[in-house]
């Protein structure tokens, strides 16, 4: 017994042939198996017409592009893991235009078809599908199935540059920072020097420890005093351990802050997998110190593409207090920090979370594989 | 026995009809909070008396639960956090799904209209003319634009991106298109999984 069902639409009529399988029970039977289809669209004299390839790709090729249309995030990758070629495809052509392209059937000779739509008219044709979804009497099989995109398909589409942006203002960002907490410290250092220089006038002593210890017992003083001058910074931020000196990781390479901000970060996964493997030899190579240390230390390290490491940054208190412990120490001497801020803009970098724990575990993985905090 | 009331419909098998996604601590990501505002928004431009009249569909479809009055209907808007008064609170997926359900009410009955001005403005473009040519047309640009300059804080990059009049009026008629496919058969599980894309584990 043949059956017809229509959905017809200001702009576009739906039309199914097909035949029904199971018993006539009711008024209305079931149409289970489709034969041919018709799709009319305002505008087109001949209907696109097709068999139950071309109503899957219709439908699904519609639905999805409705959803990419309403959230403005292209659903293209999702389609292309499905098993069948799309023989219909949709995309935006115009601010209110959109260009509908149907391919002809495998085995049937012909060439493809461009129909483009106004919104009105995609509107009318979606809501042809979203009925025929919705109607449990034809094809009880096709049903509207709505699966928001996941966060890793969105990521794996946007352009690189449109990726690297919030990592490059992130970095800039941190840079300016770095630059400020690298110059505050300077004038208030000599506070204490001058002070010091009142009372008991020995102005022949050149380094300012002499200086800092005087003053020590001001609990401002001591992390002051380590940022700007590198030999004192060991005596001086041992005892304050627990005090998270910020400017001074910033002051330790001054280079980090202004090569991460100049470049581009390297997003390819496989380059970044590569980069895991060759930092984490080279660290687990070079680590040969047994921990002093208790718990983990975690740092943010930058890696070129050629798998140097061009500098780092302390992500807990214990990381900073333990750092001679860690290859890093070493690591950070090998690639003088001038040499890569005249390089500027060249090569990209990457960024590893890269964690050292108290029971000789080594970890290496990808900055950004941390969830973001992203503003509310 | 007599009713004093009528019977009103659960709120739960309206809500239901709405899946929950996998979003991160269970509340709505910034870009759904943002566009649920704008269709509000929209809404208010196409009709006078926009947000009584969300106050009253809050009481057909039987919503009071979650919105209970005026104040918690602004509070839950305000969690756009491109508004001036930005509330810096979360958008509860119940509160979205509430607000979707009004969004969707609201467009079907203003189906002709919507269709009306979508159609006008083909035209318009088709004759290369401004959508200033049409009156009702104009005057729903028009009083969009007022409200947004009105209700968001300029000083928001997100703002500041729609500082021109050529900008609002694209958001305007965008709003319009999204508008159009809530009135569908299928249009509120559109619009509510729409506003999750990119945003779910």
């Amino acid at each position: 017994m043949t059956i017809q069902r229509q959905y017809s639409l200001p702009n576009c009529k739906l039309v199914l042939h097909g035949v029904s399988s199971g018993a006539d029970t009711s008024g209305r039977p079931l149409l289970s198996t489709v034969t041919n289809v018709e799709c009319y669209l305002a505008g087109q004299k001949v209907p696109l017409t097709g068999g139950r390839t071309f109503l899957d790709s219709l439908t699904t090729a519609v639905s999805d592009y409705a959803q990419s249309y309403l959230s403005g995030i292209h659903h293209l990758l999702r389609r292309d893991r499905r098993q069948t070629e799309g023989l219909v495809n949709l995309q935006q052509v115009g601010h209110n235009l959109h260009r509908m392209t149907v391919q002809p059937e495998t085995g049937s000779a012909g060439t493809p078809t461009e129909v483009d739509l106004t919104t009105v008219q995609l509107f009318d044709l979606v809501e042809a599908v979203d009925q025929l979804y919705a109607d449990g009497q034809t094809m009880p099989d096709l049903s509207l199935q709505l699966n928001p995109l996941s966060r890793r398909d969105v990521v794996a589409q946007e352009p690189l540059t449109k990726r690297a942006t919030p990592a490059a203002i992130g970095l800039s960002g941190l840079a300016a920072a770095a630059a400020l907490l690298f110059m505050l410290p300077v004038p208030e250092v000599r506070r204490p020097e001058t002070a010091a220089e009142g009372t008991s006038t020995s102005q022949g002593s050149p380094t300012p420890s002499p200086a800092a210890t005087g003053n020590s017992p001001s609990p401002a003083a001591s992390p002051e005093t380590a940022s700007p001058s590198p030999t004192a910074s060991p005596a001086a931020a041992s005892p304050t351990p627990a005090s998270p000196t910020v400017a001074s990781p910033a002051a330790g390479q001054p280079g980090v802050g202004a090569n991460l901000a100049n470049t581009s970060s390297i997003t390819d996964p496989a380059e970044l997998d590569r980069l895991t493997v060759q930092l984490y030899d080279q660290l687990n190579l070079a680590w040969r110190k047994t921990p002093t240390f208790d718990g983990e230390l975690v740092y943010r390290v930058g890696v070129d593409s050629g798998g140097k490491i061009v500098g780092y940054k302390y992500s807990n208190d214990s990381a900073l207090t333990y750092v001679t412990d860690t290859p890093l120490a070493d690591v950070q001497f090998q690639s003088p920090a001038p040499e890569a801020g005249a390089t500027g803009a060249a090569s990209a970098l990457a960024q590893f979370r890269v964690v050292f724990k108290s029971d000789g575990v080594l970890e290496v993985s990808p900055w950004d594989g941390q969830p973001d905090e992203t503003a509310p | 026995m007599q009713l004093t009331h009528p019977p009103t419909p659960s709120v739960s098998i309206l809500l239901d009809t709405l899946p929950d996604p996998k979003v991160p601590d269970g509340v709505c990501p910034r870009r759904a909070r943002q566009q649920i505002d704008f269709l509000l928004l929209a809404i208010e431009a196409l009709e006078l008396g926009g947000s009584e009249l969300f106050l009253s569909d809050v009481q057909e479809l039987g919503l009071q639960d979650i919105i209970k009055n005026r104040v918690t209907l602004w509070r839950i808007r305000t969690t756009n956090s491109l508004r001036r008064n930005n509330q810096r609170r979360s958008l509860s997926l119940e509160e979205a799904k509430a607000l979707v359900l009004i969004i969707c009410h609201r467009a079907k009955r203003l189906t002709v209209l919507v269709r009306q001005l979508l159609m006008v403005y083909d035209q318009l473009v088709e004759k290369q003319l401004s959508p200033d040519h049409h009156l009702r047309l104009s005057n729903y640009l028009e009083r969009f634009r007022a409200h947004f300059r009105a209700r968001m804080n300029p000083k928001r990059a997100g703002v500041i991106a729609y500082s021109s009049e050529e900008k609002l009026n694209e958001l305007a008629l965008s709003l319009l298109s999204q508008l159009l496919f809530c009135t569908g058969t299928a249009g509120t599980q559109r619009l509510w999984s729409s506003l999750f894309d990119g945003d779910v584990e």
